[in-house]
């Protein structure tokens, strides 16, 4: 495991996009302290910080009103984005964050800690899901399914 | 040479002999030999008229008994006859009617046998035509459903999951196939799990 050992990826990280999401909220809010810092304030308020990054610093135990803890932050969310590894899963419909939750929590259990998942919807798959990771697809799909008992549907029809 | 000299010599002298012998009856025979017509009283009456008109009665009454017998025998005779072509014929008939049956019967028989065999060559070759006929409808039978089948199980899979998707697209949601998905991955846990660690 490469990842660094004081930050892991909480459950409502799913998506790399929801990891870029909290890097992008992390630099505006480091450029806004920064520029405070210097005394180059520009009189807007303090950035916008979603709940995924305020639960993300919570659960690292960082204070990122620090310059130095805020650039080790960002050092370790860019380890992870760099090394976390990512697992395509096309569904027959646009899943809900609890069904990405419940995925996402048996590959962090089961394989590494901060395993993301890039959903996509593929319709002519009907049901069930389609996995790809860097080298190998596993169809659990319902067309699968039903081509598996092709023939023995085609027998009753004919 | 002899001997036909001698064969000639018999032969004249026979002619010769019978020649004297002939002139001897001639000249004996002569005048004095023919003495029927010449009126001698005597004979004529021994053979008088009254006894040749009796001599003349009894030959016609012996005639006519003749006759009569002969017509009889004659009559008898034919009616042997008749009754003898009769039976010949019947038995000839009988024989020619008996060949004739007996070659019709055997003409019956052949045309019989050979009805027999034309029949017996007919329904055997029906009988080939059927089984040909059978065969084949079966092949293009199982052609046709293999060719059905194959067409259906072609269009199958798109149809159903067409029709699936339709039908259940709106109702089918990914939370409720969680389990069903995490199934899957555990039964190919270790495949996805190493290649997620060979990309790290």
């Amino acid at each position: 495991m490469k990842s660094e050992p004081g930050l892991l990826l909480s459950d409502i990280i799913v998506t790399p996009l929801e990891l870029g999401k909290i890097q992008r909220e992390l630099f505006a809010l480091d450029e806004f302290l920064s520029a405070e810092s210097h005394g180059k304030s520009s009189g807007s308020s303090l950035p916008y910080t979603s709940p995924l990054l305020s639960n993300l610093i919570k659960a690292s135990g960082l204070n990122v009103l620090k310059s130095d803890e805020r650039a080790q932050f960002t050092q370790q969310l860019q380890f992870v984005r760099r090394t976390a590894p990512v697992v395509q899963i096309s569904f027959g419909s646009e899943p809900t964050k609890q069904a990405l939750r419940v995925l996402v929590r048996w590959f962090r259990e089961h394989g590494h800690p901060n395993t993301l998942i890039a959903p996509g919807v593929q319709p002519n798959i009907a049901g069930g899901c389609i996995v790809r990771t860097t080298t190998k697809t596993f169809d659990f799909s319902l067309q699968k399914l039903l081509r598996a008992s092709q023939p023995e549907l085609a027998k009753q029809f004919v | 040479m002899n001997t036909e000299l001698a064969l000639f010599l018999i032969g004249v002298s026979s002619i010769l002999c019978a020649l004297f012998a002939f002139i001897w009856v001639a000249v004996r025979l002569g005048p004095k030999g023919r003495g029927h017509g010449g009126g001698n009283g005597g004979k004529d009456e021994i053979f008088t008229d009254e006894y040749r008109e009796h001599l003349r009665q009894r030959g016609v009454a012996r005639f006519e008994r003749t006759l009569d017998q002969n017509a009889t025998f004659l009559q008898q005779d034919l009616h042997k006859i008749g009754d003898d072509v009769t039976e010949f014929i019947k038995e000839r008939a009988g024989d020619i009617l008996k060949e004739e049956f007996s070659d019709q019967k055997q003409t019956v028989a052949a045309a019989q046998q050979h009805m027999a065999n034309a029949f017996a060559k007919i329904d055997q070759q029906v009988a080939d035509y059927q089984k040909s006929m059978t065969e084949q409808f079966s092949k293009e039978l199982a052609s046709e459903k293999e060719r059905r089948l194959e067409r259906f199980q072609n269009n199958m899979a798109e149809i159903v999951t067409s029709h699936v998707q339709h039908a259940l697209g709106e109702h089918l949601d990914v939370s409720e196939q969680v389990q069903y998905i995490i199934s899957n991955l555990d039964a190919n846990k270790q495949a996805i799990i190493e290649d997620i660690k060979h990309e790290v």
